[in-house]
């Protein structure tokens, strides 16, 4: 399943399956309430799979979010979702030089790069895959912990073919130019 | 003149000592997680047996007006609401001390609660007659659309996107549904022995945002001093009084939603201070800046939860109908000082009625004086790295959630929902949809369930929901507040797209 299909077929699920469960009991009266709210969960799970599947056909897979995480034992675990899709694994060398605590995305980058699956050298990071995308690798600076960095990536790239995307965030959210790998 | 003269008692040293003492004693019990206004006066009625009947309700009306503006300090400190109150506290006064305005967040919330604090106690002073009519003209119905118009908001308050909070506060509802059925008293849900009684509203409260706040500070603790460590700046408590009073929308829709919602018997003020937020964050020319440190976002909702506490009384003093939990466990206060609600308080008693009235006018401005005395010492609590924070959070969450019902339970199903709610944050969701639906579920089932009872065969249950005035203008901002939810975030992402583009041709 791709990872950007993951939450809300996930939420779908979870819907079903609560709402089966109240209908399983058979008693109308005291699951009437339950059966109700569960008919929503159902409804509001199916947008989010619409939202998902139009985006999917727009050519979009997902909107890459990075942040820095200092916890570098959480890392695996977000590589593992990461490796989802080869989108995503791709998006992995993205995620590579976004400062430990910014306060300015230019000043702090430690520039390193990261590859997927591996802690970053800089303090760890993770990153979240949204069901959406924007149109461009761009970076935001918002609040205390700025220097996230978005990305665009096209439905069943291959990691090879995002590089000069990887290097053009490098250079939007670093403020200079690198190597690759 | 005399209600001047019973206003004046309160300055007597027995009376002022109390106040000052609950008063006191309410903001740092308001600013622990888990000690909710409703749990601080029904553990306080006990020790009012032996005082006089006088004292004894200040002590209680001081400690139920300061625990809930107490709650603030953690909301904005700790992103932990001390009680449900306090959840649209967190929203941008948590952010606020991540940039190292704190103490500028903590006048805001004092200051507002004031204002608020003191509108609300006039309402209560001037207008209770009225206002006791117009609470008695909620009925199932009206009560079941309030619920809905709470619902709405679920889709916009703390979620980045309308349907994943809707999803989320859904997911809230369905957790309220755990337990007994309210009519019949048949258990749904219950796989195991723990969930018998049910999700207590104050236990997935403090699982849902202390637990994965713990998670958080873990994480950041391994970062190193610098990533920990927030840097302060002060803030001039005059600065402070001019932005909070120039902020005039936000003042303006925390008090009227505060006082609506303190009137309506049942609503409960947990709801006020998120709906008020939400209201104030839509009507706002900057939407946008919300959720990242907008000081209005900490005005309109400190003002709405004090707001509520004067109105939420009327229909207690002049009925004996409870408009809240908090005033049900009051109502029990003043019944065993022989104190019956009713017009017999304001005549008979007239004396211990007004000066109770007077000490919780008199307490909304000590609730600032000591608040603001307090915000100066915020500075301590920011500056205690992360990992002993983790410890302390965690250590008053689990004391806090046993001691609602003395259950072990309790604390289990927290630490449970909190893990659940810290991995769905992973993936784009927020906890303050889910408590609010934890908060609403049961007012929309119990009116929905009374309102199909009432309406019987002959009327439908169809009918009985879409029939008058208060009911079709609840119906309305429903729609109204749905759909402008909708309009604000297909313009954000329209702007968004607008910006990306702008910056691509650059």
């Amino acid at each position: 399943v791709n990872s950007a299909l993951a939450i809300p077929l996930g939420a779908l699920a979870l819907s079903v399956f609560l709402t089966g469960a109240a209908l399983y009991r058979g008693k109308p009266d005291i699951y009437q309430f339950p059966i109700l709210i569960g008919g929503a969960m159902i409804v509001l799970a199916l947008f989010m799979l619409a939202d998902v599947v139009m985006r999917k056909r727009a050519g979009v897979v997902a909107t890459v979010e990075a942040e820095p995480l200092p916890l570098a034992s959480m890392w695996p675990a977000f590589a593992v979702m990461a490796g989802l899709s080869p989108a995503a694994r791709a998006a992995g060398l993205l995620l590579h030089c976004l400062p430990r605590f910014p306060r300015a995305v230019d000043r702090l980058c430690p520039g390193r790069t990261l590859r997927p699956g591996a802690a970053c050298p800089a303090g760890g990071l993770r990153f979240r895959l949204r069901g959406h995308a924007l149109r461009r690798v761009r970076p935001r600076a918002e609040g205390p912990v700025a220097g996230r960095a978005f990305a665009m990536i096209p439905a069943g790239a291959h990691p090879e073919a995002v590089t000069p995307l990887a290097a053009m965030t490098r250079t939007a959210a670093c403020g200079h130019k690198e190597e690759t790998t | 003149m005399e209600i001047l003269g019973y206003f004046l008692d309160v300055f007597e040293p027995m009376h002022a000592m109390v106040l000052v003492v609950g008063i006191v004693g309410g903001l740092l019990l308001g600013a622990a997680p888990g000690l909710s206004p409703t749990m601080a006066v029904a553990l306080l009625i006990p020790f009012t047996f032996y005082m006089e009947a006088i004292d004894a309700l200040i002590l209680l009306s001081a400690v139920y007006a300061a625990t809930v503006a107490g709650g603030a300090v953690s909301a904005i400190l700790i992103k932990v609401p001390g009680a449900p109150a306090n959840i649209a506290t967190a929203f941008d006064g948590y952010p606020m001390a991540q940039q190292g305005r704190a103490v500028e967040a903590l006048h805001y919330a004092f200051i507002s609660t004031a204002i608020g604090g003191i509108l609300g106690m006039m309402v209560l002073i001037f207008l209770a007659p009225p206002v006791a009519d117009m609470a008695l003209r909620f009925g199932p119905a009206e009560l079941f659309w309030v619920a809905i118009l709470g619902v709405t908001v679920m889709g916009s308050v703390g979620s980045k996107s309308v349907v994943r909070g809707l999803f989320a506060g859904a997911v809230g509802m369905w957790i309220s549904t755990i337990g007994q059925n309210p009519i019949l008293a048949e258990p749904r849900f219950v796989f195991t022995s723990h969930l018998t009684g049910g999700v207590e509203i104050v236990v997935a409260l403090i699982g849902l945002f202390a637990i994965p706040q713990v998670y958080t500070m873990l994480e950041t603790a391994t970062r190193g001093r610098e990533a920990v460590v927030y840097e302060l700046k002060s803030h001039s408590l005059w600065a402070s009084a001019r932005n909070t009073v120039r902020e005039r929308l936000a003042l303006t829709i925390g008090s009227v939603v505060g006082i609506i919602i303190g009137i309506i018997p049942g609503a409960g003020g947990q709801i006020a201070g998120l709906l008020a937020y939400d209201q104030t964050r839509k009507l706002s020319r900057n939407p946008e800046r919300f959720g990242k440190g907008e000081p209005a976002g900490v005005i309109a909702a400190e003002s709405a939860n004090n707001a509520m506490v004067g109105p939420s009384l009327v229909p207690l003093l002049t009925l004996g109908v409870p408009g809240s939990p908090t005033a049900a466990v009051l109502l029990g206060g003043l019944l065993i000082h022989g104190l019956f609600p009713g017009p017999d308080l304001f005549t008979t008693h007239a004396r211990i009625t007004w000066t109770f009235i007077g000490a919780l006018l008199i307490g909304q401005i000590l609730i600032m004086v000591f608040g603001l005395a307090i915000s100066r010492y915020s500075r301590v609590i920011m500056q205690v790295p992360n990992h002993y924070m983790a410890a302390a959070v965690t250590v008053l969450a689990v004391f806090g959630t046993y001691s609602i019902q003395n259950n072990f339970s309790d604390v289990l199903i927290m630490f449970v929902l909190g893990t659940a709610m810290y991995l769905a944050m992973k993936v784009g969701f927020e906890p303050a949809p889910v408590v609010l639906g934890i908060i609403l579920g049961p007012i929309a089932e119990g009116a929905f369930l009374q309102g199909q009872m009432i309406s019987g065969p002959t009327v439908g249950a169809l009918a009985y929901f879409t029939t008058g005035p208060i009911v079709w203008a609840m119906i309305g901002l429903c729609v109204l507040s749905l759909g402008y939810s909708i309009l604000l975030e297909v313009r954000q992402a329209r702007r968004r797209r607008t910006r990306a583009a702008a910056e691509t041709a650059s």
